[in-house]
């Protein structure tokens, strides 16, 4: 894969790139490389009591999963790699988050057999609904910021939060509106 | 599916390179952040981007279709600004919100590392290739204040502000490479760079 990133040597994204060919061998072997939820974990606890906010956001990713699986064969030629990669980036929050609820002491709330999303048929109407539940996952993000201890697994949130609201840029530029409205994001635009 | 397979395991490697990160980042700053110094380093450098945007919309580098879409980003960041500075304000800190000296931001793109100048931008890529480093290091000045800022309102500013600088990413890179999403949006995870 050729990024934006691997041409920005000083970024972090660019190291991560080339930390994350390095590692992703031995990570995905197991081999006791450890992940960001790993590394946040073993910082501090994550506090029980945040067990019931994480599985909220854990629903919400099931949720965005749920639409995007849905909605990609609708989608337009255009915006089907785009619906494809940002499933993926829900897939990979999610994941990430039921780490969280474990390590909370928690079990992660499962996917549900089905979710009312609607009936979109046409490939405007799908990504009208990616942009309402996008805009769900982002506001409720930014609550949990509030909420959530310690500043790492807030950072760990953010860095989910701002995911999404590149996927909803895009999304927004896809259906012929301003990709980016406000200097804030709230998921309320 | 060979394309996605090789970026799921990037994406995991890259897990384990934001925690290992975390976690250096971690040691080095054992020693308190007040509420104060993290907002003073985001404002100097959302001062910088307003300087960038200033700089490469004035450049006559960029086509008028691409000046056209990123001259609100420079409204967002004089946003940004306004909003850092209030807090800093709130908390009896004072400071300064024009833009950076030229001095002073290549002193910054040089402390980052970031190539590329503001004085030297002859061609829309160096424009867009220059923004897009920037905006990275907005990214992560917020990264980095949200695992010490005090309090929950100014962590959410920190988080709003975050995202937005990762749109102005997605957006820039979509313009430097039309059409290819996973230029513009190659993470699930946003850090930003330091």
């Amino acid at each position: 894969m050729v990024s934006e990133d691997c041409e920005e040597p000083s970024s972090r994204r660019g190291v991560l790139r080339a930390a994350g060919a390095a590692l992703a061998g031995a990570v995905l072997a197991g081999c006791g490389s450890q992940s960001i939820r790993a590394e946040v974990q073993n910082s501090r606890p994550v506090l029980h009591s945040d067990v019931a906010l994480l599985n909220h956001l854990l629903h919400l990713e099931h949720v965005a999963i749920a639409a995007y699986t849905a909605g990609i064969p609708l989608l337009a030629p255009a915006t089907h790699k785009a619906g494809q990669l940002f499933l993926n980036d829900e897939i990979s929050h999610a994941g990430d988050l039921a780490g969280l609820v474990r390590a909370a002491g928690g079990k992660p709330i499962k996917p549900a057999p089905s979710y009312a999303l609607g009936h979109p048929r046409t490939s405007q109407e799908v990504l009208k609904l990616l942009h309402d539940v996008e805009n769900a996952q982002i506001a409720a993000y930014v609550d949990a910021i509030a909420v959530l201890r310690p500043g790492t697994l807030k950072q760990q949130v953010a860095s989910i939060l701002a995911n999404d609201a590149q996927h909803i840029a895009v999304v927004r530029a896809a259906l012929g509106e301003p990709a980016i409205p406000s200097a804030f994001v709230t998921g309320r635009e | 599916m060979r394309r996605l397979a090789t970026r799921r395991e990037l994406v995991a490697g890259a897990a384990a390179a934001v925690g290992a990160g975390i976690l250096a980042g971690a040691a080095a700053a054992d020693a308190p952040v007040s509420d104060g110094e993290a907002l003073s380093k985001a404002l100097e450098v959302e001062r910088l981007m307003v300087l960038a945007y200033r700089r490469v919309l004035a450049s006559g580098a960029l086509a008028s279709d691409i000046a056209r879409a990123i001259a609100p980003y420079l409204t967002h960041e004089l946003q940004h600004v306004a909003a850092v500075a209030g807090q800093l304000a709130a908390i009896g800190e004072m400071s300064a919100t024009g833009p950076l000296s030229l001095d002073a931001a290549a002193a910054m793109l040089s402390k980052h590392k970031i190539p590329g100048s503001l004085t030297d931008l002859h061609s829309q890529n160096d424009c867009l290739r220059l923004l897009v480093d920037l905006e990275s290091l907005a990214e992560g000045v917020y990264f980095t204040a949200l695992k010490t800022l005090s309090e929950p309102g100014l962590q959410q500013l920190a988080a709003q502000i975050m995202a937005c600088e990762a749109q102005h990413w997605t957006a820039v890179s979509g313009l430097r490479n039309p059409g290819q999403y996973v230029k513009a949006v190659p993470w699930p995870f946003v850090t930003g760079s330091s």
